[in-house]
């Protein structure tokens, strides 16, 4: 059914309503991380893929990550230290949990569980990685 | 000249447009809502909550019996030392499972606020502050603290021996009853806690019979919890709007009003209330810090820090031998952070459950919606710790579009014709 705006005064609204869709916040937005791209570290000695164990990544629900970890030649980096943190800029708090990397697997893979996010917005997780050679950090953004 | 009538001109059609946004658009209805903010809005629906997930740590979580006995349990208040006391004392059914009290009375008065028991089932954490980590867990707390219903853990298990209506039931769903009948092993009266005579023969109690009677304590706590888990929210007036809003009969008259529609958009946008009043039960289930002032007479509430050291050395958690879970399932206990922001922070409840449900707060600060939107507009300091809020700036009108759309979710959604 066609909706008949004949005059000005009718249209104004709607073009009040699409200006103050440009002021709205951005935390209406609800963009979905389905995958993560791959990140390379701060320093560019590592690159990491995460895949989420479930996604789009949810919302108040724990679950874990893996990731496959190589350096800037594309090898697998496996006896790394790991930590991760984390948590909301724009709220100026971290993470709900405190994740934890498990030892690696091998071939450059990682478990890091633990993971949680509480609120829908943008999200910064941080990690650390330290082997005998580099210690750099990556930050991996993520909006719920 | 001409530039004094342009700015005329302008200041004009400014005139005329804000006169529009001030006046005209808050009485268009309805709202056009956007792709992401009908996301969103889908996303807080009832009909978005999947079934209650099965509590890993309590094998007897979805047993139909349990929750049968549980229920009975519930309303029984020969489950207390007095025997006057019940569950259902300050969890009354009629008042959505809280009290109308500012804090929790039943043989003594309690620190804080008797929350509501719908949807509890979804939360990896229960009390104000947390500290138990399942529901069962969590029943078995009230049973022995000298506040509520004030009996030690031998007590009930000599009450479960000698009353067929609980005993039958639970060795239906248990297997055979244990023999407690020699009193030299199993005192009338044992439990650890701040009753010395009871801690006494606790202590003296041999580490086998211990663990037997805990093992039936925590079995009296897990079918409790099969009944709580049956406790879920009804379909609101919010619910029925949102079903509308998927299908597109745009000269329908929708189940929000002009008010109650901009109320959600405020609370989705500007008021940012979603930020942790998220998904269908509109809670994350986290600790926040929102500087709620401190109950008069009472020090500051240390909230969520004080939770995890208890939570760690508690012997029904999840991680113990009272649990049916295995380690792998026991995520939230394993990666629990603790840290400063913990400080003076408290769960998010539910606002499915508003109604009948006030006093609101874990100490009952608030009497009413107004006075909690009012304290969220304003975001005072925090008494301890850090107010994770900022001043909204919302005018009169926009708290009453608040208001408004909360009351939404206490009214039940429209049969269907």
């Amino acid at each position: 059914m066609h909706r008949h705006h004949p005059s000005l005064p009718l249209r104004i609204p709607e073009f009040v309503f699409f200006f103050s869709l440009l002021l709205m916040p951005s935390s209406v937005a609800l963009t979905h991380a389905a995958d993560l791209p791959a990140t390379i570290s701060a320093h560019g000695n590592f690159k990491l893929e995460l895949t989420p164990s479930i996604t789009p990544v949810p919302l108040n629900r724990i679950h874990h990550w893996t990731l496959h970890l190589t350096d800037a030649n594309d090898s697998p980096v496996d006896h790394a230290r790991i930590t991760v943190a984390g948590g909301m800029p724009a709220h100026n708090h971290g993470l709900p949990t405190a994740p934890a990397v498990t030892p690696d697997m091998g071939e450059g893979n990682y478990l890091i569980a633990g993971m949680r996010f509480h609120m829908m917005g943008a999200w910064v997780i941080t990690l650390t990685i330290e082997t005998e050679i580099a210690k750099d950090t990556a930050e991996i953004n993520l909006t719920l | 000249m001409n530039s004094r009538f342009f700015l005329t001109a302008a200041l004009f059609v400014l005139a005329v447009l804000l006169s529009f946004l001030f006046l005209a658009a808050p009485h268009s209805s309805p709202l056009k809502w956007s792709e992401s903010e009908l996301e969103i809005i889908h996303s807080l629906s009832l009909a978005s909550l999947s079934p209650p997930p099965p509590e890993a740590s309590n094998h007897v979580s979805a047993n139909p019996t349990a929750a049968t006995l549980g229920k009975l349990l519930f309303s029984d208040p020969r489950l207390s030392i007095n025997g006057e006391v019940a569950c259902a004392s300050c969890h009354r059914p009629e008042h959505n499972f809280t009290d109308g009290l500012d804090k929790a009375e039943a043989i003594g008065r309690s620190r804080r606020n008797t929350p509501s028991l719908v949807g509890i089932a979804y939360s990896p954490w229960f009390y104000w502050d947390g500290r138990k980590d399942s529901l069962w867990s969590q029943a078995l707390s009230p049973l022995e603290d000298p506040d509520e219903q004030g009996g030690n853990r031998m007590f009930y298990i000599h009450l479960f021996a000698a009353t067929p209506e609980f005993r039958r039931p639970y060795e239906q769903i248990f297997g055979l009853y244990p023999d407690v009948s020699d009193q030299s092993r199993f005192p009338l009266h044992a439990g650890p806690g701040l009753n010395t005579d009871w801690n006494n023969n606790w202590q003296q109690m041999r580490p086998e019979d211990q663990v037997l009677v805990n093992k039936v304590f925590s079995n009296i706590g897990k079918v409790i919890a099969a009944y709580e888990r049956t406790l879920l929210p009804q379909p609101t007036r919010f619910d029925a709007y949102a079903a509308q809003l998927g299908t597109l009969d745009e000269d329908r008259e929708l189940l929000l009003d002009s008010d109650q529609e901009r109320g959600l958009r405020l609370f989705m946008g500007k008021a940012r209330c979603i930020e942790c009043h998220n998904g269908p039960l509109f809670s994350n289930h986290e600790f926040h810090n929102t500087g709620l002032l401190s109950y008069p007479g009472d020090l500051p509430d240390r909230g969520r820090i004080d939770a995890i050291p208890m939570l760690l050395e508690d012997p029904f958690n999840c991680l113990g031998e009272y649990s049916d879970a295995s380690d792998a399932q026991c995520a939230e206990l394993k990666y629990m952070r603790t840290g400063i922001e913990l400080l003076g922070a408290f769960r998010t409840p539910s606002l499915r459950n508003l109604a009948d449900t006030g006093p609101y707060m874990h100490k009952g600060q608030f009497k009413g919606l107004r006075e909690i939107l009012d304290h969220y507009n304003q975001a005072p300091n925090a008494m301890i710790g850090h107010n994770e809020a900022t001043p909204l700036a919302l005018g009169n009108r926009e708290i009453g579009q608040l208001e408004a759309f909360l009351q939404t979710l206490m009214l039940p959604a429209p049969k269907r014709e």
